[in-house]
């Protein structure tokens, strides 16, 4: 009877283990889902977009803005070679190191 | 004699622009040289040559593109050099491209200038920045414009309003952008500077290209003249530059220029007076001011030479 009462006591501990490692797994999936879908909706954008309308802004727009956007551009420049390790910038952005 | 100051009126503000189009080989920048000449022997006139073939170079006698150079009393003349222009406006953003876009250091100056100056759609925009330069330019009362071919002319004439486009929804953006970085700031005790210098740059811009457009579209302060040969082509071009002008830009042309007319002796030597004379009638029908400059046995390649087709000058219809 007490080893029954452990063994269930130890199974609802194990499946709750199970449980938090599911829903962890689950979660970083989720986010990597959600990274997957907009980094494909910007790919999409990108290639297609002369056809659906987002024309690109003309050049010397893009050349006269440069100057006032020295500081966004220098970051967007720095994040893009880190763009292939997805999960390090979730984790970053979470506040790892 | 016919003076063509009379067709170009009104004329409000300082400088006038006159804008001549129509197709390569009309005699765009013969007839481009004879209304800055006119226009010259009363107010300072500016004669500007978009042209890449340079012709007014060896009209004029002027040794290099790029510099405003005087040729006669109150006449000074501008030769746009594509290629020079094109340097000029990325060797300002050279260090620049560099320095944010490392990729870009594979390429040495001249390549990111070719790199540039072949992308659709930069010579146009090129223009635009001379054209937007020259409707600033207040030291002269007239400038008179010898466009390039007329697809790459319409293009650059309809840019502002694309400019003006673009330049709404980015603002749009970046107000929204500006908005939230404030609220954020505000939310999280930190200080935030208010003056956003993207969104000041695109405030300053649209103000230009707003003024670019208005003044393209403004009938007092830039008259389109287009010229044409009385040739099935040239005719046919001219007319997609009347819609295009009227359909898009919603202005109307100043003055029409029926060149290298044959007297009717010659025509009928030369077979073609039915032709000539339906094309002549076609002109006069529509509902512009046109003139007739007759064909000259030589051609016109030096400054005096215009002075004969002043007088071989006539007017086909003059519209109140």
């Amino acid at each position: 009877m007490v080893f029954k009462s452990l063994y269930l006591i130890l199974r609802e501990f194990f499946n709750f283990i199970r449980g938090i490692d599911q829903a962890l797994i689950e979660e970083s999936v989720s986010a990597l889902q959600l990274e997957y879908v907009e980094l494909e909706v910007a790919f999409l954008t990108l290639v297609l977009g002369p056809l659906v309308g987002v024309k690109t802004v003309p050049t010397l727009l893009t050349l006269e803005l440069l100057e006032p956007l020295r500081d966004e551009v220098r970051i967007l420049a720095s994040r893009a070679p880190r763009g292939r390790d997805v999960l390090a910038d979730l984790m970053s952005s979470l506040g790892g190191t | 004699m016919t003076s063509l100051l009379e067709f170009l009126q009104p004329t409000l503000g300082e400088p006038h622009v006159v804008i001549v189009l129509g197709k390569g080989g009309v005699g765009k920048t013969s007839t481009s040289i004879l209304i800055a000449d006119e226009l010259s022997s009363s107010s300072d006139t500016l004669l500007v040559s978009f042209d890449p073939a340079k012709h007014i170079l060896e009209y004029l006698d002027v040794e290099e593109p790029m510099r405003v150079v005087r040729v006669k009393d109150r006449l000074y003349v501008y030769q746009l050099d594509i290629d020079m222009a094109a340097r000029e406006v990325t060797s300002r953003y050279v260090n620049l491209l560099n320095d944010l876009l490392p990729s870009l250091q594979v390429l040495n100056v001249d390549d990111v200038v070719k790199a540039f100056k072949y992308m659709p759609g930069v010579e146009e925009e090129v223009f635009l920045r001379k054209l937007l330069e020259l409707y600033k330019r207040r030291e002269f009362k007239y400038v008179v414009i010898d466009t390039p071919p007329t697809g790459i002319a319409l293009r650059t004439l309809i840019l502002p309003r694309l400019y003006n486009m673009w330049l709404e929804k980015l603002i749009e953006i970046r107000e929204r952008i500006v908005a939230l970085r404030y609220v954020i700031a505000r939310t999280l005790g930190r200080k935030y500077e208010v003056d956003d210098p993207a969104l000041k740059k695109l405030y300053e811009m649209r103000d230009e290209y707003r003024f670019l457009e208005a003044s393209l579209r403004d009938y007092g302060r830039t008259s389109y003249v287009i010229v044409a040969n009385p040739e099935p082509l040239p005719i046919h071009e001219m007319r997609e530059v009347v819609s295009f002008l009227e359909g898009e830009l919603r202005v109307k042309p100043k003055l029409v220029v029926l060149n290298k007319v044959f007297p009717d002796d010659v025509a009928v030597r030369l077979g073609v007076y039915e032709q000539q004379r339906r094309y002549v009638d076609g002109v006069r029908q529509l509902p512009y001011t046109s003139i007739v400059i007759s064909y000259v046995s030589s051609p016109p390649s030096k400054l005096r030479d215009i002075a004969r087709l002043r007088e071989s000058l006539y007017v086909l219809r003059r519209q109140p």
